[in-house]
This record gives C-alpha cells, sequence and structure tokens, in this order.
C-alpha cells in the first residue's frame, strides 16, 4: 500500500514537476532559469504589449474556431452515417481513422504536396483545411463512441411517432449524442491549438498566417525567455479548463 | 382489418419469411408465437412499415400500405426496449408524437393529460425515463403509442423485460387498455402463455411459415402437428407403429382407431399431461398402462409426476390432484386416459 502510494507520487512528479517549475519561472523577476530574482508579473505584462505573439495568439484562434467548427459538423455527420448504416463498411470503419494514427510528419508533406498540386495559395486557408483532415477523424471517433450508450431503437421510435429523417436527427439523435460532439470539438480545439508540424508545412510567407506555436518555435531559438513561460502558462491553464469542460459533459466516457 | 398476402423476406441467404398469408379482424388481440428466428418479428417490421417485403403486400383495410414510410402509416410499434427518449421528460415522451402533427400547444397538453390519467402515469410528468421503474417505462411507452390513436398497435415481446409480479399484472393492464381503447393488438411473443393469456387469435410460426392460426382454446386442444403441440403446452408423445387403423405401442399393446387419415409407418400419439389419470373416474378413461414414479413436483394445487412406462421411451407428465403429494418415488401406478382425447402425429 505504501509503495503504490509512492510509486503514484513518482508518476505524478515525473508529469507535472516540468509544469510546475514552467509556471514558477512565470513569475521570476531575474529571468534566468537558474537563479530567483523575486516575484513579479512582468513577463506577463511584457507578453501582452508583444504585438507579434498578440498576432500568432489571434491566428491560432482564428485557425482552430473554424477547423473545430467545420470538422465538428463533418465528423458528426459522418459518425451517424457509419454508426446508423445498416450493414457496416469495413473499408470506410477502417479509414476513418488513418489522419489519426499517420504521422503528423507524414500529414505535413502529403498536405502540402497536395496544396502545390492544386497551385493553392498556402496562408491562413490551408492551415484550416489542413487541420479539418486531421480534426474530422478525432471528433468522429469521439461522436462514435456516444453510440454505444443509447438504444438505437429511439430513432426508429421517432419515425414510427411521426417524425421524418431531418426532424428526427434534430429532436433525438442530435441531443443525445450532443456529450459527444461537444467533447470531440473541445479535443479538436485543443489540438489545433497546438498544432506545429502540419501548420509549420502548409502555412504562407510571411508573419500573416504565423500561429502561436510557430512563433515560440522561432522565438525559442535564441533561448526559453520568461514571455514565453508566462504564455505556456496561460496556454495550461486555458486547457485545463477545456479538459475539465469536455469531462463534465461527457461522463463516463474516456477521451482520447 | 388488416391483409397480409402473399409476404416473402430474405436477408441474405437466409429466408425469414416464406409466402405468409394472414387477414387479422379490427379490434382482435392477436398473437405472432413462434422460437427465435421463426420470422415473427421480420413480419412486425414488416407491418410497421421498418422492413419492406421481398414480394407481397400489406393491405388495411382495402388499402395498400405496403410502400408507405414508418411516419404516415396509422400503425405504432411498442419497442421491446420501450425506446423512450432518454433526454426528454415523460410529458415530452408522450407528447411527442402529437407534436408532429402541428396541433396546438392547449390541444396537446390535453390530450396528453387525459392518456396519462388512463395509463396511471400521474404525478411522474416531469421525470425522465431513467428515474422510472420497469413498468411505469413500459406505461410510458405504451401511453407514447396510445395517443397517436393508431389503426393498429403493435408490441414486440411486451413484456419480457418485465420480472414475474409485474408480468401479471401487465397481462391484466394490457388486456384492459386493449378493450378500453379498441385498437387492434399485434404481439410477437416466443413465450406460449403470454400469448394463449392474452390473445384472441393466435399465429404459430416457425421457419418463416405459419403453422397454425387459431383460437387459444382451439391451438391447444388440437394443435395441427408435432412442432406446434409441442410448442403450445406441455404433451406427452408415445412412439407407436401403424398398419391400418391398428396401432401397436412399444411395450406390444395394440388399438384400433377410427380415423385413418395420415399416413401409415411411424408415428407419435400426444397426449395432454392433465388428460392423464390415475384412477378410473370414469367408462371414457378406456385406455390403462402402467408407469413407476421418478418424480414428484409439488406445485401447491397441483402435483406435477414424471414417470416411466413401458410404453413410451422418454418420460410421462402426468398433472395429479394434490392429494397425491404424498405418492412415493419408485411406486408403481396405474395410469387411465380416454382414446378419444390421443392426438396421431
Amino acid at each position: 500500500m505504501k509503495f503504490g502510494k509512492l510509486y503514484l507520487f513518482l508518476i505524478f512528479g515525473f508529469l507535472y514537476i516540468p509544469i510546475i517549475v514552467l509556471i514558477t519561472l512565470s513569475f521570476n523577476k531575474s529571468g534566468v532559469p537558474t537563479s530567483w530574482g523575486g516575484f513579479s508579473l512582468e513577463w506577463y505584462l511584457k507578453l501582452f504589449e508583444n504585438k507579434k505573439i498578440l498576432n500568432a495568439l489571434i491566428n491560432t484562434l482564428i485557425v482552430a474556431t473554424i477547423s473545430t467548427l467545420l470538422a465538428s459538423i463533418i465528423g458528426t455527420l459522418l459518425a451517424v452515417g457509419i454508426e446508423l448504416k445498416k450493414n457496416k463498411n469495413h473499408f470506410i470503419e477502417g479509414t476513418v481513422f488513418v489522419p489519426m494514427i499517420i504521422p503528423d510528419i507524414v500529414m505535413a508533406i502529403s498536405l502540402l504536396s497536395f496544396f502545390t498540386l492544386l497551385q493553392f495559395t498556402l496562408g491562413l486557408y490551408s492551415i484550416i483545411i489542413s487541420h479539418v483532415v486531421f480534426n474530422i477523424a478525432f471528433v468522429c471517433a469521439i461522436v462514435r463512441t456516444r453510440f454505444n450508450h443509447f438504444d438505437h431503437n429511439i430513432i426508429e421510435a421517432s419515425y414510427d411517432l411521426g417524425a421524418k429523417n431531418i426532424t428526427t436527427f434534430i429532436k433525438i439523435t442530435l441531443p443525445v449524442i450532443f456529450p459527444g460532439v461537444l467533447a470531440g470539438s473541445l479535443l479538436a480545439f485543443t489540438l489545433s491549438i497546438d498544432e506545429f508540424i502540419i501548420a509549420f508545412f502548409t502555412a504562407g510567407p510571411g508573419s500573416d498566417s504565423t500561429t502561436l506555436p510557430m512563433l515560440i518555435y522561432s522565438m525559442i531559438r535564441f533561448g526559453v525567455t520568461p514571455e514565453i513561460n508566462a504564455l505556456s502558462t496561460f496556454i495550461i491553464l486555458f486547457s485545463f479548463l477545456i479538459l475539465f469542460i469536455s469531462q463534465r459533459f461527457n461522463k463516463g466516457n474516456v477521451i482520447l | 382489418m388488416l391483409t397480409i398476402s402473399n409476404i416473402s423476406k430474405s436477408f441474405g441467404s437466409v429466408k425469414a419469411l416464406d409466402n405468409i398469408d394472414l387477414k387479422i379482424d379490427s379490434g382482435e388481440f392477436f398473437a405472432l408465437l413462434g422460437p427465435s428466428g421463426c420470422g415473427k418479428t421480420t413480419l412486425l417490421r414488416i407491418i410497421s412499415g421498418f422492413e419492406k417485403p421481398d414480394n407481397g403486400d400489406v393491405l388495411l383495410n382495402k388499402e395498400n400500405i405496403t410502400h408507405i414510410k414508418p411516419y404516415n402509416r396509422p400503425t405504432n410499434l411498442l419497442f421491446q426496449s420501450y425506446a423512450l427518449f432518454p433526454h426528454l421528460t415523460v410529458f415530452k415522451n408522450i407528447a411527442y408524437g402529437l407534436e408532429r402533427e402541428n396541433l396546438s400547444k392547449e390541444e396537446i397538453k390535453e390530450r396528453v393529460d387525459s392518456i396519462i390519467a388512463r395509463t396511471s402515469l400521474d404525478g411522474l410528468n416531469n421525470r425522465k425515463p431513467d428515474e422510472l421503474s420497469g413498468g411505469q417505462k413500459q406505461r410510458v411507452a405504451l401511453a407514447r403509442c396510445l395517443i397517436k390513436k393508431p389503426k393498429i398497435l403493435l408490441l414486440d415481446e411486451p413484456l419480457s423485460a418485465l420480472d414475474k409480479n409485474l408480468k401479471e399484472q401487465m397481462k391484466i393492464e394490457l388486456k384492459k387498455i386493449q378493450n378500453d381503447f379498441n385498437i387492434t393488438f399485434i404481439m410477437v411473443t416466443h413465450d406460449q402463455d403470454e400469448a394463449l393469456v392474452l390473445a384472441d387469435k393466435i399465429a404459430v410460426m416457425n421457419h418463416g411459415k405459419i403453422i397454425q392460426i387459431d383460437k387459444p382454446e382451439v391451438l391447444y386442444s388440437n394443435p395441427k402437428n408435432y412442432f406446434v403441440a409441442n410448442f403450445i403446452g406441455k404433451m406427452n408423445f408415445f412412439e407407436i407403429n401403424r398398419s391400418g387403423n391398428q396401432i401397436n405401442f412399444l411395450n406390444g399393446k395394440c388399438l384400433n382407431i377410427k380415423t385413418i387419415n395420415r399416413e401409415v409407418g411411424k408415428n407419435l400419439i400426444g397426449i395432454r399431461p392433465e388428460d392423464i389419470y390415475l384412477f378410473k373416474s370414469s367408462e371414457e378413461l378406456d385406455f390403462e398402462f402402467s408407469a413407476e414414479v421418478t418424480h414428484v413436483g409439488y406445485h401447491g394445487k397441483e402435483v406435477e409426476l414424471i414417470v416411466k412406462s413401458d410404453l413410451s421411451s422418454s418420460e410421462i407428465y402426468i398433472k395429479a390432484n394434490k392429494s397425491f403429494k404424498n405418492i412415493k418415488k419408485y411406486s408403481k401406478i396405474a395410469c387411465f386416459c380416454n382414446t378419444n382425447l390421443f392426438k396421431i402425429y
């Protein structure tokens, strides 16, 4: 029992100590990780004055919001189609997962080649489209798990009581799977916010389509600045918030 | 009147329904009875519109409804799992069907309130389905169908999810509701007891075919063949050899019978457990055999004996008066029956 508790502490320590260090350093006045110069909010103020960072943040939020919206709609409809089809199509069921499993770098290269082939001008649009691609797979996977949690006969019951397809979808199917849709879109949003490789490959030239992870990467080449620590602390808080919300709505379901 | 003519349906290479013909009168409580996989549920789904038959027609009062979608059919289906909408309250569940008919809020409320009273669901308006007991769920499902005033109510194994006491209670309630609302009920069940108690008429099905359609009492007293005899109630079978109107039992006993309408050869004689007597109470009991008791089962008001006789290779069941409860195992007894009650298969 005692050993078990110790083991648990070690695991949590391993997982969270780096994050705690990062948060602590974001309040470090001295600005170097090796010495503590006293508590300060200086880096947070600097962060909000940094136009580059704010611009990248806005880009990231645009990408995440639009790609999440699109992926949630497409992914949900895909999940409904797969789950309610009478004769299961194993080919479709298998291929839906591919964007989740395939290495990001491969996705990134193939999307870049695809855009080049179509002579598509790279920019924020191409990042959005690329994020929709992998987010569809995640949304679809999570919404599909909701279908194991209710009696599918309710859909036939709705038809039987006089509702046609669209009414049944809006009044019955969607409300019942909605916790899954919400959990799926929250996951898609967080995935999109910190996605680097695909965004890096499919972004256009210049700062117009620079997202936050791309900016952090370019800043970090000159060392981790306390500003980045402050920014990361914000992102961590935001992620926790989303995690709590999605768990509230998707009780009993394991989020991927 | 519902007429089902010439309906066939296959799933892949499996023939679920094979040329079904059926007529069900208005206001009748009709049961489709058969073992699992006999096609009874498929037939129910064809009547409700959820399956399309490969060929054949479904006619309701002479109107062909074969291709009418479920949401436009004057039929409603009570699902085995009840299929209540989990996110809606009892009131909303029941009102769902009326809301689809674009009725005024006041009319919907009035009709829902009235059906809630008639199905004893008062006070549960704002509960969600997972806050209801099994019996309440069933009544909500029933109310949700009845409020649509269907011409036919289809019931898929309506009692299978209830425990024994509730089952008995719901049987009475279903029968009462069917009488009150005067709607045709078509029930699918594998439980012969349910069918016998509830139905005005029963169709026994097996392997996608209807074997026999009759009133419960006729079905029980006069099963058409071995399958029906074996499926409905308990029946003892004696193996016999027939030549002409002479029957030879396994132990060499002979009997002459009057009717010869079946082919000569190996046959079976069937007799119900309650038609075997342990004393000769009347002259009609013209057949006697000896047996040895192998099991005595006490069931309160009656005693079930299992006996072994050289008349038959299998055990014979006898329903006896409770005064026989002290009969000893391995004791020898004499059994009597009326040859007029012998069924030959």
